[in-house]
Order: structure tokens, then sequence, then C-alpha cells
């Protein structure tokens, strides 16, 4: 199963996780970072420590924004570890199929999956 | 912008608070991190400068060619990431009026505001740019209260 880590700032990691938990049940091996009040080593020391939990076959790091503090910080940790991928921009319906899916799927195959889900789930709804 | 740049001081150098508040107020065509340590560093220059960016370009440069750009009324917002690199700009001939303090911590330093906090090492640089007429202004994003940084407010921190 491949491990997902989502960093974000504030409280949105921690809010996504419990949504999608709610939505598609298991959330084991989803691990959370806040950047709240965190130097940028102290955040890298945080996702390193992350990654170093997670499980042997993959891990995707998910951030917010793709411009920040934790994209950055992600960036740092990726150079060191060939077996992780990071994908930004997260929102419900990518978390929601990440842990549905990722038990069936590998690491490659599931990130390109969720670039797919994440970006096809913005869309404009109207009424009748 | 009064100046066509901007200078930010901040430690945590280019994330959100900079790339997606501060440049939507400003509306910089370049936003340029100046630091001869990540300027030499390819690998930590090549992430600052892979992340995505909307309507500017990202610079990493050291900061003689970032004091240049200032100098040449070049619409950028310039982030250093202490008050000496702010000096050493404001030396290399950047050619500014008022500095932004945006984000600064550490352990033992004493609480300016709650995003900047001022360690005995950082306030030589901080009198020799108001010696030099330069206005400092610590404010974290644009919509924030700013608050006047002058030496009386350094003579307290350190007292």
């Amino acid at each position: 199963m491949v491990s997902g880590i989502i960093v974000t700032h504030g409280k949105l990691a921690d809010a996504l996780r419990d949504a999608a938990a709610n939505i598609a049940g298991d959330a084991t091996h989803l691990d959370i970072v806040s950047n709240d009040d965190l130097s940028p080593d102290e955040l890298v020391a945080r996702v390193r420590s992350a990654v170093a939990r997670a499980g042997e076959h993959g891990t995707i790091v998910f951030t917010d924004l793709g411009g920040g503090s934790c994209a950055t910080a992600c960036l740092r940790v990726l150079r060191d570890h060939p077996n992780v991928r990071l994908v930004t921009g997260i929102n419900l319906p990518m978390l929601v199929d990440f842990v549905l899916r990722r038990g069936d799927l590998e690491l490659d195959a599931l990130v390109a999956r969720l670039l797919q889900r994440g970006q096809s789930s913005i869309q404009e709804l109207r009424g009748a | 912008m009064a100046e066509a740049g901007f200078v930010r001081v901040d430690e945590r150098l280019l994330h959100g608070q900079v790339l997606v508040a501060w440049a939507a107020a400003l509306r910089p065509r370049r936003i340029v991190l100046a630091s001869e340590e990540v300027a030499a560093d390819a690998s930590q220059r090549a992430i600052f400068e892979s992340l995505p960016t909307d309507d500017y370009e990202i610079a990493v440069t050291t900061i003689a060619e970032a004091a240049a750009a200032l100098r040449a009324g070049e619409r950028v917002l310039v982030v250093v990431a202490s008050p000496a690199d702010a000096l050493r700009l404001v030396e290399c001939g950047a050619g500014i009026g008022a500095i932004n303090l945006g984000g600064l911590r550490g352990a033992g330093k004493r609480r300016l505001t709650n995003a900047i906090f001022l360690g005995v090492e950082d306030l030589p640089a901080l009198r020799a740019l108001l010696e030099r007429g330069i206005a400092l202004e610590a404010r974290e994003l644009p919509g924030s209260r700013g608050l006047v940084v002058d030496a009386a407010t350094l003579d307290r921190l350190e007292s």
C-alpha cells in the first residue's frame, strides 16, 4: 500500500484527513504535517521524519500551495528519497481517491491517476 | 509600489505569503531571492526556481545582482534572509528608501511582533539601515497592520 503524507499551511492537513476518513474510511498510513510556527529547517525535519515513518511501497506527499514553504520543504526531502513523489494543490476528491486506490495501484500509476482526478473534480455546476 | 522595487526581509525566503499575498498586492515582474548562499547552491537554487508561478518570474541571484535590478528601477520584489543581507543590498547600491521586515524567528530572540523576533546580532544592521535614512516597517502581510521600526524601537528591544 502506498503511503501518504499531507503537508499544509495551518490546520488544513488535519481537516482534509478527517474529511477523507469520513468519506472513504481507512486513513492509516496517512500522516499529516502543519507548517504552523515552524522555521524552514524545522519543517524539513518534520517532513523527513514523516517520510521515515512511511511504508515501503512508495510515498506520495501532498501539499496545498505549489509555491510555498510546504512545497519547498518537500522538494528538499525529495532529493534524498527516490521512492517519494510530490503532488501539489491537494483537494478532497484527490485525497479520497488516494485512500480508495492506493492498495491496488503502484506509485507512479497512482500519481498519474490522482493528478487527473484532482483536476477533473474542479467544475462549475449550475442548477436547472 | 511607491518605488518600482520592494525589499522584504524574511528568513523563510520564498513562501506562500510572498508568492501569493505580496505578489498579488505588488504585482512584480520578477520575485528575486537575493542570497549568496542559495545562489551558490545548485540544488537549493533549482528548488526555488522550479516553484510554480502566476504572473511573475522567480530568480535566485547574488545580493549585488539584486541591488543592480533595484537600482535600474525594475519592478521587482526582492527577498533577503536577514537584516545583515538587507544592509549588504543597500551597500551594493540598491538605492531604496524602505525595507519591509516580514519574518524573523529564532530561539532566544526578542519579540517585536508575532512574526518578527530580533536577536542582538540583528540590531547593528538595522541601526545602520536607519542611519542611512531607510525606513523600516514590520508587516507580515499587505493587509496586516504595519509597525514602524525606528531607533527608539531598537533601543527598547535592547534594554
